[in-house]
């Protein structure tokens, strides 16, 4: 290795996954450092659940280090690994979806009534509430910062149904959160 | 549902918070914003969800059990750098023993070495006082068949066979020896130059090289998710305190480094022992960026053989004295050489020792890191050279020696 880990682009590092095993370390260890966050942020806000949101990050971890092939073409490792966190998380919810009612929002609401981040506390509570399709893609813009034209392409829908999508996602999310902004409103 | 965008002012003010909205419809958006309250409400409302979200660091932060997990599944060591403050890592037991014990004995050997050599200055003194020792010693006339047998045999040797001898006492076929104990040798200067195969004789104009310690800033921040761009508040004068959306979501590299750039360090140089006393060198290592440092070292090194003169026209060469010294040192590690975690560097120090008015040190080698413990082998090669005026002309005495030692990364 003739440059320091840190230098190589997200495309080198992931090629030299298929290298010596010191080597794949080094780079895995670096991309990682870069997305975790991310790809955590996905699983975590997606799934709900801390203990599923784990399980799901290791594994879009492993699976992103068994796909590393010299052959592969790669233009994206941040979108390839935030697609396969989305594709397991949501098969996981497919197979075994959990409810959340609305009265668990606001018993959880309430709770939060005193906590510094209330706000935060409820918009988290607010995307449980969300539909899937409407959560994941609020979740890619908001937490993962993803372009319009990117989300498009890792849900494999129009452009216009994501902007759609985007802004009733962000809707749903007001109006559930309504009360509670009112009330800050008149305290400005 | 239907899946189709009827451009209403409030799907548009979606776009612009994304930074997806075109320049022709921003125009007619901002015009509005500018005369809708019911707009700026839906804008602020926007606004104080992304900054709530911004503020997630839970999400945002995998668990460190989440992370050890993931690399032991793939049989990797869980990196120190991938492990967050508030989630940190609880190392294995012995890995920490083996740590605090290691630096124990380090800061220990740091505090005696430093101490000795401290007594060492207050005793020598400068170089004066150490001639003049050599002086009251002489004049003792302590005399040795051995030290005169030693000095013929010297006297023989050619210049070959001293070179390839670095313990070896200088020839010195051009003095003529008068007396000489073990540690002395008293000589009359016969002819005009010594040459020997560690101490020759210099021009008196001495430069040095100039130290490299470039300092340049080397913060490498965690590419964050970058967020979209936003509307221009100020043409909106709205007064947008949130309007920066998410990139700044407080996770940087620096979190997850190691803080400090000081290194503490010891190495020795065992070929060089002289009278049962090994060199060694203790030094603080500042790195200013990825490629340079400075620092500042300290030690304690035996010469084979050290030119003084008495106060008549006689000569001494001192074998084997001991010389404390400090020298400022600029290092550059060779990282376009690194290969299997092992850190190649250069480096240079100038400085001054007790005795001798100059000294320089070039020094070459590799740097081991043991685990991620910031506890790191060196191993290298070292010459030093003592500068020092004697008689109105300069003399240089220099040893060349294989260094081993162990740094710690604070």
């Amino acid at each position: 290795m003739l440059k320091s880990v840190d230098e190589y682009s997200d495309t080198e590092l992931f090629y030299m996954l298929c290298d010596d095993k010191k080597t794949a370390e080094k780079a895995f260890s670096e991309l990682f450092t870069r997305h975790s966050s991310k790809v955590y942020a996905f699983c975590r806000r997606f799934l709900g659940n801390k203990e599923e949101a784990q399980d799901l990050f290791q594994e879009t971890f492993i699976k992103f280090h068994q796909s590393a092939a010299k052959d592969r073409v790669m233009t994206n490792v941040s979108a390839f690994l935030i697609t396969i966190a989305r594709n397991l998380c949501v098969n996981y919810r497919r197979k075994d979806k959990p409810a959340v009612s609305y009265e668990d929002y606001m018993a959880h609401s309430d709770d939060m009534s005193d906590d510094k981040n209330e706000l935060l506390e409820l918009v988290k509570s607010s995307l449980e509430l969300l539909p899937d399709e409407y959560r994941e893609i609020f979740i890619l813009r908001e937490y993962d910062g993803m372009s319009y034209n990117e989300i498009a392409k890792m849900i494999n829908q129009p452009l216009n149904t994501v902007k759609v999508r985007i802004h009733r996602a962000k809707q749903k999310m007001r109006e559930i959160l309504q009360p509670y902004l009112a009330e800050m409103s008149k305290y400005e | 549902m239907n899946n189709y965008l009827n451009n209403t002012n409030s799907e548009l003010l979606t776009q612009l918070l994304d930074g997806e909205l075109n320049a022709m419809n921003e125009e007619s958006l901002y015009a509005e914003l500018g005369k809708s309250k019911e707009l700026q409400e839906e804008l602020r409302q926007q606004l104080l969800i992304r900054e709530s979200i911004r503020k997630d660091t839970e999400a945002f932060t995998p668990p460190a059990a989440a992370v050890t997990g993931l690399f032991d599944k793939l049989g990797y060591a869980t990196p120190y750098s991938v492990v967050s403050g508030n989630t940190a890592l609880k190392t294995p037991f012995w890995h920490t023993m083996f740590k605090r014990a290691t630096v124990s004995i380090a800061v220990l050997a740091l505090l005696t070495f430093g101490g000795y050599n401290l007594i060492g200055v207050f005793n020598d003194g400068d170089a004066d006082s150490a001639i003049a020792d050599s002086n009251s010693i002489v004049s003792e006339s302590k005399q040795s068949n051995d030290a005169y047998q030693q000095v013929n045999e010297i006297k023989n040797v050619d210049e070959v066979a001293a070179v390839n001898n670095v313990k070896q006492i200088p020839t010195v076929s051009s003095y003529v020896v008068e007396k000489a104990s073990d540690t002395k040798i008293v000589a009359t200067e016969k002819t005009e130059t010594v040459i020997s195969p560690k101490t020759e004789l210099l021009a008196t104009n001495n430069s040095n090289s100039n130290l490299l310690a470039t300092n340049y800033a080397d913060n490498r921040a965690l590419v964050n998710p970058v967020y979209a761009s936003n509307p221009n508040s100020s043409a909106l004068n709205m007064n947008l305190t949130m309007n920066d959306g998410l990139n700044n979501v407080e996770f940087t590299k620096s979190e997850f480094t190691k803080p400090s750039n000081i290194s503490a360090y010891m190495k020795a140089m065992p070929m060089s022992s002289l009278d049962n006393n090994m060199p060694l060198v203790g030094g603080i290592r500042f790195e200013t960026s990825k490629y340079f440092s400075i620092a500042i070292e300290g030690g304690r090194q035996t010469y084979s053989a050290i030119v003084t003169s008495d106060t008549d026209d006689n000569i001494l060469i001192n074998k084997n004295m001991p010389v404390n010294f400090v020298v400022i040192v600029g290092r550059y590690d060779v990282k376009q050489l690194e290969f299997l975690n092992v850190h190649p560097y250069v480096q240079i120090g100038v400085g001054a020792g007790n005795f001798g008015k100059y000294m320089y040190r070039l020094n070459g080698g590799i740097e081991y890191p043991l685990f991620e413990s910031g506890i790191s082998l060196m191993l290298g090669l070292e010459e030093s050279n003592l500068i020092y005026p004697t008689q109105n002309k300069s003399y240089k005495t220099s040893n060349l020696d294989v260094i081993f030692g162990i740094s710690y990364k604070f």
